[in-house]
């Protein structure tokens, strides 16, 4: 069972740090995404103040093969987090191989983003073709009330 | 039997908890944050994380090294480096490196 927003502790889910040029926050990694096959897709966002607006999200992910992933599209009903990846490393594990890539993106549609009613899915795109992760359900209700709470403390900070 | 499992389980959470690198730790339940490191570079707008965990003092595992938390986030320059502890009676323990930098 999800509690409400509100009653939620975010305490423990992102650090943040006051620097000259503005506070950096950053959410720890979190597995919300499966494939069936490849297994878990795990993510972190950091947000830094008075750069024009944008987050950097990197992700992990495992794959059979070394591949290179072109783009990538999180959506959450309306909500379309996409653009083109940077290749941060792959690396050779027991059972295929790790890719972490990472991605710039508007971070105003981060709110939109956690959703908790939504089941929301990221593609990755090798190739033009897709590679579709989905949301494990009840970790992304789970999660997603926080990830609201943490960019909407966020955009208010920020605001005023 | 019973008071000896007891007894092994509860040697074991206090060994877990000796080894968490914290100045203050709490027996049944830890949450901390606490510097680790600052350099002289300017700034940052990358950060990275990388942890390890321990079960019942028996099992650790992970890679909770700077270089690996750095390496996650693509930094190339390490502004300062703080590290965060949870511990829950010693039966469960995660130790975050987290790395800021750009």
């Amino acid at each position: 069972m999800s509690l409400p927003a509100a009653a939620q502790e975010i305490r423990s889910h992102y650090v943040s740090k006051a620097e000259a040029d503005g506070v950096i926050y950053h959410t720890l990694p979190v597995t919300l995404f499966e494939h069936p096959e490849a297994g878990d897709l795990t993510f972190d966002i950091t947000y830094k103040e008075h750069r024009g607006g944008h987050a950097t999200l990197n992700f992990t992910c495992r794959m059979p093969r070394p591949e290179t992933v072109d783009s990538v599209r999180f959506v959450s009903g309306g909500a379309i987090l996409s653009g083109p990846v940077c290749k941060l490393y792959l690396e050779p594990e027991k059972r295929g191989w790790k890719h972490r890539y990472t991605f710039d993106l508007d971070a105003s549609r981060l709110c939109a983003f956690f959703d908790e009613t939504q089941l929301p899915e990221v593609t990755l795109y090798i190739d033009d073709q897709p590679w579709i992760y989905r949301a494990k359900r009840s970790a992304w209700r789970s999660y997603a009330p926080i990830g609201y709470r943490i960019f909407e403390m966020i955009r208010v900070n920020e605001a005023h | 039997m019973k008071k000896f499992l007891i007894g092994a389980f509860a040697a074991a959470a206090l060994l877990m908890t000796g080894c968490v690198k914290s100045p203050v730790t709490g027996f049944a339940y830890t949450d901390i944050k606490d510097g680790m490191a600052v350099t002289g570079n300017a700034g940052s707008s990358k950060v990275g994380t990388a942890e390890v965990k321990g079960y019942v003092g028996l099992v650790a595992l992970g890679d909770a090294s700077i270089q690996t938390a750095a390496r996650d986030a693509g930094i190339t320059r390490i502004h300062h480096v703080d590290y965060q502890v949870k511990s829950y009676v010693g039966v469960y323990t995660i130790y975050t490196i987290i790395v800021y930098g750009d």
